[in-house]
This record gives structure tokens, sequence and C-alpha cells, in this order.
């Protein structure tokens, strides 16, 4: 009885939302006109996960830190432009744009798209080369202009260029997704003695920047190996298996360590290796991080700081290998510390920015206090005239005052 | 805050399932989302199994359902006879609906997890860093390879594209359905081009592994299609036994004399042969 009238219910609402029609087999239309609505509902479901999702973490934007070079910066405020600002003062917190690149309003610029630029640029004498994740090598003119003649651009590149590139005497050196590592000139891009054109193939994706010491260039692959090579011939020196995915290395000072130098090798493994650059071989045992690690370190004084993905910030003596003290920030570490003084300046991927005693890593201050963060921190720290200069995702430049231990928004005009 | 409970309760499961999966089976993405929709499969088949179950009710329910129609010319009184008979015979007739419903989950899910897991970007994979759960057995499986018998599984692929359509087809050409008039019988048939071509132009969005998962899903639901219903075309019988659906109340004769004729056969509407049955049925109605 009582389904019958939740029937005849179910009858009426149906009939009311015109569900129900009069004639021959209503049940029948109905359930096709529900079907059509459902169908209908699993389209526009669809087409909205779609647009949710659409390119936002997957879009490629970019985070290269800024690159000093007398009172001038060289920096990326937005993803695909890169500008040259000059501060007001040393350690000023008013800069304007001398100029931006690409210029739209330029004939010879207007058809550039610069897109993500992960490496900081390349200033050599006169010219400033950009590897883009595009694939794409650029050099432009000092005045950062494009000009036929002074200017080149290249894109015989097979893969994406993640980490940017490295200039070893008259070699541009870069890898990229496509297993390839390239050495090319800087004065056109062109092929170099010894080094193919299309490059030298590896086992796999190279996402590190290279570094170069000693004649020889150091790069990583994400199927965990180091790889040593002759800059002049580009013969293999030696390869060393670091065990997990490597997204970057750095060529750190190894005073007090025995080494003259030391290649610091983190891996998405979670562990950081101590690399001979000469031999190839571990120096330590690995430090468990028990996070993926993908940054490189401040070094001082036999010391390299730096963060990990689960948020802990460590001080690693290079002499032992061992972690000297660990600080929890809460949140990924991506950008590479500044040690100034005795204050170790660390930001984090949720935008605060950590003060910390840089013997002891007892905290000294954290900026802001409260509220959310500056943005993300993923580009490198810089430090110069005794200030931390940081750059957010959001385009924001910042200066980190560590005696004061305060943060500031560095006013940048002139920007398009 | 929808987003977040969607990514935990979703698709991070789905992601890091994936990357567990592309450990298992050697280093090999592609492999993994068949195998991911594989499990997706089995865990939803007694839906299915529900949904293959109602429509074979329904056909067999239809000989009722017309004689229903024939007896009754007040719509409201035809309809409550026939929502009983329905509910005696234990058919909802929008039971059929809930497998389709419940796939959209999934294909959501599966379409975010897989742009998560095959980080293209940086960003993309300083963004799977915080849904990977704190496992080394999967913190350590990054990065994940993109490629599987020649396709970029991160990059759209035309050739899958045309796959997407092509089981799409074939999915609903091997479903049978039920439709007593014209209208519900045309709706059905342009369903069965419209849906095609409508997932065909989604995956122009897709990156080929979602299309991957989507081509599987849908060759799996012909296989089940095809052990439910048989494919008559190439001569394949049903495997499994129809349903004997519970009898509905009996009819009363009609003041003509016209009673239920059980014994002929249920209507099925597939939708594929349509061309020469559709005439046969449009002749025996003009006879009649």
């Amino acid at each position: 009885m009582k389904q019958s009238v939740a029937s005849a219910k179910l009858f009426r609402v149906k009939q009311a939302v015109g569900l129900t029609v009069s004639g021959p087999s209503a049940t029948m239309r109905a359930m096709s006109r529900t079907r059509s609505l459902l169908l209908a509902a699993v389209a526009a479901a669809a087409i909205l996960a779609a647009a949710c999702v659409g390119d936002g973490f997957t879009r490629p934007r970019g985070w290269a830190g800024p690159v000093f070079e007398g009172a001038t910066m060289h920096l990326f405020p937005e993803s695909g432009l890169l500008a040259a600002v000059r501060l007001d003062q040393p350690g000023g917190l008013f800069g304007i744009a001398d100029w931006s690149f690409p210029d739209e309003d330029l004939a010879a610029e207007e058809d550039i798209e610069l897109g993500a630029v992960y490496g900081p640029p390349i200033l050599t004498a006169d010219r400033i080369i950009l590897a883009t994740f595009e694939g794409e090598l650029i050099a432009l003119s000092r005045d950062g202009r494009f000009q036929p003649g002074q200017s080149w651009m290249r894109d015989d590149v097979e893969g994406a260029i993640m980490g940017g590139a490295v200039l070893a005497g008259d070699r541009l050196i870069f890898g990229t997704t496509e297993q390839r590592l390239y050495a090319r000139s800087p004065a056109n891009g062109g092929p170099v003695g010894n080094w193919p054109l299309e490059g030298k193939r590896l086992e796999g994706e190279i996402w590190a920047r290279p570094v170069v010491s000693g004649g020889a260039v150091f790069v990583a692959t994400m199927d965990g190996l180091v790889h040593a090579f002759d800059v002049e011939s580009g013969e293999e020196r030696w390869a060393f298996d670091a065990g997990g995915a490597i997204t970057e290395i750095a060529l750190i000072d190894g005073s007090g360590t025995g080494f003259q130098e030391l290649l610091f090798v983190p891996t998405l493994g979670s562990r950081v290796w101590l690399v001979d650059p000469a031999s190839g071989r571990a120096v330590h045992q690995p430090l468990d991080a028990g996070a993926w690690v993908w940054t490189t370190p401040a070094v001082a004084d036999g010391v390299a700081w730096f963060g990990d993905f689960g948020g802990v910030v460590r001080a690693l003596d290079l002499a032992s290998g061992r972690a000297l003290w660990t600080y929890d920030t809460e949140s990924k570490v991506k950008a590479r510390p500044v040690r100034i003084g005795g204050t170790l300046i660390v930001g984090d991927e949720k935008g605060y920015v950590h003060f910390l005693d840089a013997a002891t890593g007892a905290l000294r201050n954290r900026n802001p206090q409260s509220g959310g963060g500056l943005g993300k921190f993923r580009a490198d720290f810089v430090e110069r005239d005794g200030f931390a200069w940081m750059l957010s995702t959001n385009g924001r430049l910042y200066r980190a005052d560590p005696e004061a231990l305060s943060v500031n928004v560095v006013d940048l005009r002139g920007l398009p | 805050m929808i987003g977040e409970i969607i990514n935990v309760a979703l698709v991070d499961p789905m992601t890091n399932l994936l990357v567990i999966l592309n450990n298992v089976l050697w280093g090999s993405f592609g492999l993994a989302v068949i195998a991911f929709t594989i499990l997706v499969r089995l865990l939803t088949f007694p839906l299915t199994l529900r949904q293959l179950k109602q429509t074979r009710a329904m056909q067999a329910l239809q000989p009722v359902v017309q004689e229903l129609q024939k007896k009754y010319t007040d719509p409201k009184r035809r309809q409550e006879e026939m929502m009983k008979a329905y509910r005696e015979a234990g058919v909802n007739p929008l039971g059929c609906l809930g497998p389709l419903v419940l796939q959209m989950p999934f294909l959501i899910g599966i379409f975010y997890a897989v742009r998560r897991t095959l980080a293209i970007s940086p960003e993309a994979l300083n963004d799977l860093s915080g849904h990977l759960y704190s496992w080394s057995y999967i913190q350590a499986a990054i990065p994940i390879e993109e490629s599987f018998l020649g396709l970029n599984l991160a990059e759209t692929s035309f050739l899958m594209v045309a796959l997407v359509g092509v089981s799409t087809w074939a999915q609903t050409k091997t479903t049978v359905t039920v439709a007593t008039d014209e209208r519900a019988r045309t709706q059905q048939q342009m369903m069965q081009w419209l849906l095609p071509v409508m997932f065909m132009f989604f995956s122009f969005g897709f990156p080929s592994g979602v299309s991957l998962y989507w081509v599987v899903t849908s060759f799996v639901g012909v296989a089940f299609n095809v052990v439910t219903y048989g494919f008559p075309l190439l001569r394949i019988p049903p495997l499994v036994a129809p349903p004997a659906p519970r009898p509905a109340a009996p009819i009363p004769a009609t003041s003509d004399g016209s009673g239920a004729d059980r014994s002929r056969p249920a209507r099925e509407l597939r939708t594929s042969a349509h061309g020469t049955r559709r005439g046969k049925r449009k002749n025996r109605r003009r006879r009649t």
C-alpha cells in the first residue's frame, strides 16, 4: 500500500516536472528523458572537470631567481618576461626597469614567446643568453633587445630545458628532458667541436642545471646518475649512481673536508650525497632526509644548509656528513636559503620567511608572523649588499634584512 | 574546500595506486592504467551486473508492458499499473543508470590522477610531491616513465582519440536497450552516435593515459555485454542464462477479450542492427 502511494506520488512529481507524458509508454519516455538529462549532466560534469583542472598545476611558469650585475638585477617578474631592474641604491627598496624582454611593440620581438624559464640568465660580455622550457636558446644584446645580427635564437633542441644552461669557457652546456646533453657555441648557438649537434644521449631525462669545474661538466639525470664529461673532448670521465631521481646538483666549497670542492647531490629518493668531483666517489654515506630534496644549499665554514619537501631544514656538517641540527618549517622548502652573518634565511612553499640561528637552528623570527604567506618561494634566494633577495611565484620581489629580521617588498616600476 | 575533499578522497588514492601499479608492473605506466581500469571495473562489477540484469528483466517484461499500454487508456492508471508491474517483477526502470553515474567520479578522478602522476613540468612535479603518501616505495618511484607502446601518455594522441570513438561506439552497439515507442528508439539510436562523438571531443583535451583508461573500460564493457546478451551479428549466444523475472500480477482480460500474450518475445533494441528490424516492425505494425 505504501509502495503504491509512493508510486503515485512519484508519478505526480514526474508529471509536475514534465518527466511523465501522456500517451503510450510514458514510463519509457520518462526513462529516456532522464537518461538524456543524465547524459547531459555527465557531459557537463566532464567539461567542468576539464575546466577545473585546466593547466593549473601542469602549466610551466618558471622560477628562476634574480641575478645581480653591479647595480642591475636581472629577474623574471612574470612568466615569459625578463627585466633588468636598477635599484635606487645598494640594498634599496625601489627599483626601476631599464628594459624588459620581449617587447611586443618592437617588430623584431613581437613574435617571440619566451615562455617559462627555470635557470638564471647567463650574462656574457656581449650577450644575455636564456634557455627556455620550450627548448629554445635565445641570445639578446646586453641592452635586452633581440637585434638581427647581434642576437640569435635556436630551436634545434629536443625536449624541454628544465634547469637552464651553464657556461664552460666557450661552450654553453645544458640538458633536456629528451635525455640529451648539448654543448653549443654562445656566439651563435651552433655546434662546437667534439660535441654532436644533436647532443649526447644519456639514459635519463635531464632536469638539473649542469655544473662546471676543472674542465669537467657534471650532469645529473632523473634516473639517478651523475655523469662527469670532459668539456673539451666530450668524453665521459665517470658516472655515479645516487639511487634516486636528481632534479638539482651543486658544486660546493669543500674547505675543511680534505676536498677542494664537493658535488652536492640531492635526490627525490630522499637522500643527499656528497661526491668527490675528481673521482666520482661518495665522500660519506648518504644523509637520509626522509623526504624529497630538490634544492641546492647555502654553504659556509664547512656547513651546508638546505631544506627538503618535508619542510625540514638541516645544517649538514660536510666533514662528517652528519646533520648538526634540524628545524621544521612545516612546509616544503624548494628555494636555496642564504646565510648572512649568523643568520640563515629560509623561504618555504607557503610563503613564509624563517630567520634561523645558523649555528643552532633556533628560530629568531618568522615573517609574516600571522596570516597568509608572501607567495610561494621556489626561486633560489640571492645574497647581495647584506640582504637576501627573494622572488616569489606571484612575481613579487622581497628583501630580507638579517639584522632587523624583517621582510620588505621591493617596489618595481616601469614594468609592462 | 570541495577541491580538497575530492583530492583527498578520490584523486590522491588513485594517484598513489597508479604509482604502486606502475612499480609492480615493471615501471610501465600504460600497464598500470590498464590494470587500474580492470580493478575499477571489478570493483563496480556488482553494479554493472545489476544493470545488466535489470535490462534483461525489463526486456522480459515488455509483453506485459505492451499489454498494459493497450489495455488502459487513462495515462495515470496506465502509469500506475506499469509501475506496479515493474515493482512486482523487481525491476527499477531507472536502475540501469547507476553504473553510468558511478563511472563519472572514476573518469574525473583518473583525469586528474594521470595528469598529476605524469608530471610534465617542474610545477607539476612539485605539485605531485604533495599528493604522494609518505611511503618510500611510492616516493622513490618518481619520475614515472610516460611512454607506452610508442605513445606519450602525458600528451593527446589522435590514435587514442580515434580509439575512444571506436570503443565507445562498440560499447553502445553491444548494449541492449529496451524501448517501446519510436521516440525512445530514435533517441537511443541517436545516442549510439552521439556518445562516441561526445567522448572523442572530450578526449582531444585528455592526455593519452586518460584515453587509455576510457578505451579499456569501454572494451571491458563490451565484453560484459557480449557475455550477458551475446552478439547475434557474430552469432555469439549469451553465455549467461537470462534471468527469470518474478512474474508480474496477471492482467485481467480486457473488454475486447485480448489478454497478455506472454509467449511473444520481448522487443529488443540492439541499436546497431536497426535498419532491417525496424522496417520489419513497421511492416508488422502496418499489417495489424
